[in-house]
């Protein structure tokens, strides 16, 4: 059904025309279908992207199977959520009991399985060229908002993503340059934050300046140490990260000590929960885009590495252990927080992999790669809560309905931001790709 | 919360696998940076934790004592997904090492036998996950269960006995077998699933955690499943349980406003 090869970008000079199409052109209900209800919902003033690197797999959280083979449903039991005849496993009792909250798409599929073009297809929508990398839609978004005061595109992150290999080339501008790249922030598990791109500054972050007067001291007294030919070299995202910490908005979304202590503790202290909560308050404070990664590296349990779902052992150790408690706690605090200040009807949240993993547990009794099917939780902006869009066959192996493809996942998220087909087309970015009309 | 529970540390960093090596001693691990996790010892009535190995540089964890503290176990993570089982002696600092191979391959959560006959762990194999021992040398290795996803070991007091969860019959449930992996029988019928069994000093009972109601909670039962008892209610995660050597008392790991810190609460 999914031809990869006839997707293929050809970068040069542009991204190709069957590139955008990006699996639509094989679904029966690519063309014609009406956009006024996603066009109705073009109200994202934020998007927060929370990117579940290294892959979780499907079955063992919100597409379990508990009538399969032990081989293939794991050892986990399942719950029922708020949603009649819906069930996780029981490693998300929070997220259950808040399934009305947010829509559900079954039927995810990627065009590789390897984690770093994965990755790229799924943060881009398009495949990469041999010389070519498409941008992130953070970066498409950005560019079509334009540069304020705040940074058009944030990642939260110990850095971009990679895995031991090498990096992943979808996380930022791609063919389009440095200058759409995100403005990566990192946040600890208290949440002190650190900007990367200011370690020029001489040990210069958010939180050692309490002041514009004192901040601008100690830019001027670096100023006067440093050549201005180094000024010169910086790149638009280092000055960026110069002239942020002299935004009153910028340094105060940055600061997590200004939350309630009570927020900060519903969103626990880990590191993903307290970036989940900086970007809650970069959307309040109005920067369009933000994506936060679940780790830096795609490897679960690798020196230097922090962590990711890439589970190929010990799965049923490591979900239970830690990454299912982390997450079911700070997606629930996530989808309360936007709740409780009015935030969800403007900000879209989404949560989602690169791919699934392997239905038939491997000879390591764990879970490799498998990008034929997977989830993606979407909440906010109108989306139908406690829908489930999508489903796949007996043993969560494929969808049994129209495939939710990365394309389409990038369309959704940008018709949403108020980037229709033809702000799209102008960028030459996904614009006949259709949008997950059944969001709405 | 059990009004009981008295909180040990403070700092709220994630924490795991606390271990009693004496009355007055446990050991535990900690993540210390994004990309570390380090072995600590606590001294009970002291607020601050001291590194065990203080040079270690890549993440160890899940320890393991004999009973005389002189020699423990614990995991190393050495590659990618590689995790080696070391066994050191306490006192010449001596290692030996399990290593079950290159590639994707490792051992978890490690029991050491109370006498250090042996060490059992969690190992996967193409049968599922299973429980093996290996001899204080790291060699000698035998396979006791087949089939299932197998974990969690504990050896009893005595050394006779290790408790274990195993899927065998559906999801994660409390069993017990003979410490050559004979006798296999499963401790209670509990719906939702249980991990990390310990034993209390006097091998009568069984300290676990239980995700009955959308909770990890501590609670224990007799060794056929009866008497159950709840330890903790406090609406947040409480896992990683160990039983004090006087029996009175069970340390674990408690998420406590979005922090970890070890907490000890009485039982009965």
């Amino acid at each position: 059904m999914f031809e990869v090869g006839s997707f293929r970008a050809s970068l040069h000079g542009g991204i190709s025309r069957r590139a955008f199409l990006t699996g639509a052109a094989s679904a029966p209900l690519a063309f014609g279908l009406p956009t006024a209800s996603a066009k109705e919902h073009a109200k994202a003033k934020s998007v927060i992207v929370l990117w579940l690197w290294g892959a979780p797999s499907h079955l063992d959280t919100f597409d379990p199977k508990p009538n399969a083979p032990a081989d293939i449903r794991g050892p986990f039991g399942t719950i029922q959520t708020k949603t009649t005849g819906l069930r996780f496993t029981e490693l998300f009792p929070k997220i259950a009991a808040r399934s009305d909250q947010f829509a559900l798409v079954r039927s995810n599929v990627n065009f590789d399985g390897d984690h770093l073009k994965a990755g790229s297809i799924g943060l881009t929508g398009m495949l990469e060229g041999k010389d070519a990398a498409a941008p992130n839609f953070g970066s498409v978004l950005a560019r079509h908002r334009g540069a304020k005061e705040l940074p058009p595109f944030v990642s939260i992150g110990r850095g971009n993503p990679r895995d031991v290999v090498g990096p992943m080339r979808g996380y930022g501008g791609g063919n389009w340059g440095r200058n759409y790249d995100p403005f990566l922030v990192g946040c600890t598990d208290t949440g002190e934050t650190d900007i990367p791109a200011l370690k020029l500054l001489d040990g210069l972050s958010p939180a050692a300046i309490d002041d514009r007067k004192k901040l601008l001291g100690a830019l001027d007294s670096l100023n006067k140490k440093a050549d201005a030919r180094d000024f010169e070299k910086w790149t638009a995202t280092e000055k960026r990260a110069y002239a942020l910490l002299t935004t009153p908005e910028a340094r105060k979304a940055l600061d997590l000590t200004q939350e309630k202590q009570s927020v900060r503790e519903a969103y626990g202290q880990t590191s993903f929960g307290q970036s989940c909560l900086l970007a809650r308050r970069l959307a309040q404070a109005g920067v369009p885009y933000i994506q936060v990664n679940w780790s830096q590296y795609v490897e679960a349990m690798t020196p230097n590495c922090d962590f990711g779902w890439d589970t190929h052992i010990f799965n049923f150790d490591l979900l239970p252990d830690r990454h299912g408690p982390i997450f079911d706690r700070v997606f629930a605090a996530l989808l309360d927080d936007l709740r409780e200040r009015g935030m969800l009807e403007n900000t879209l949240v989404l949560a989602m992999g690169e791919f699934g993993r392997t239905p038939r547990i491997n000879g390591q009794a764990s879970r490799d790669h498998w990008p034929q099917c997977y989830f993606s939780m979407w909440a906010g902006c109108g989306i139908r809560g406690g829908a489930v869009i999508g489903d796949s066959d007996k043993t969560a192996s494929a969808p049994l309905t129209e495939p939710i493809t990365p394309g389409m996942v990038g369309a959704t998220i940008l018709e949403l931001a108020g980037m229709d087909s033809q702000a799209r087309a102008e960028l030459r970015v996904l614009p006949e790709t259709r949008v997950i009309h059944e969001l709405f | 919360m059990n009004s009981s529970e008295t909180r040990l540390t403070t700092d709220g960093t994630q924490k795991f696998d606390p271990v009693f090596v004496k009355n007055d001693e446990i050991v535990f691990s900690v993540l210390e940076s994004a990309v570390q996790t380090r072995l600590m010892r606590l001294k009970l009535g002291e607020k601050t934790a001291t590194k065990l190995h203080a040079d270690a540089l890549t993440s160890e964890f899940e320890p393991t004592f004999t009973a005389d503290a002189s020699t423990y176990a614990f995991v190393q993570s050495k590659g990618n997904l590689n995790l080696k089982l070391v066994i050191r002696d306490a006192a010449s600092g001596k290692e030996a090492v399990f290593d079950p191979g290159g590639g994707f391959a490792g051992v978890r959560r490690p029991s050491f036998h109370p006498k250090g006959e042996r060490v059992c762990f969690g190992i996967p194999a193409p049968t599922g996950q299973e429980i093996a021992s290996v001899g204080r040398d790291g060699s000698n290795r035998k396979t006791l269960t087949t089939g299932g996803i197998n974990n969690w070991p504990a050896y009893s007091p005595d050394g006779k006995r290790i408790a274990f969860c195993s899927s065998r019959d559906g999801t994660l449930a409390l069993y017990m077998m003979n410490a050559d992996g004979t006798n296999v029988k499963r401790v209670g019928k509990l719906d939702g699933m249980q991990l990390r069994p310990c034993w209390s000093p006097d091998g009568s009972r069984l300290a676990f955690t239980w995700n009955r109601d959308g909770h990890y909670d501590i609670f224990t039962s007799k060794l056929d499943g009866s008497g159950l008892v709840r330890v903790t209610e406090s609406g947040e995660r409480s896992d990683y349980a160990a039983w004090h050597p006087d029996g009175r008392s069970v340390v674990f790991v408690g998420e406590r406003k979005g922090k970890f810190d070890l907490y000890k609460v009485d039982v009965k």
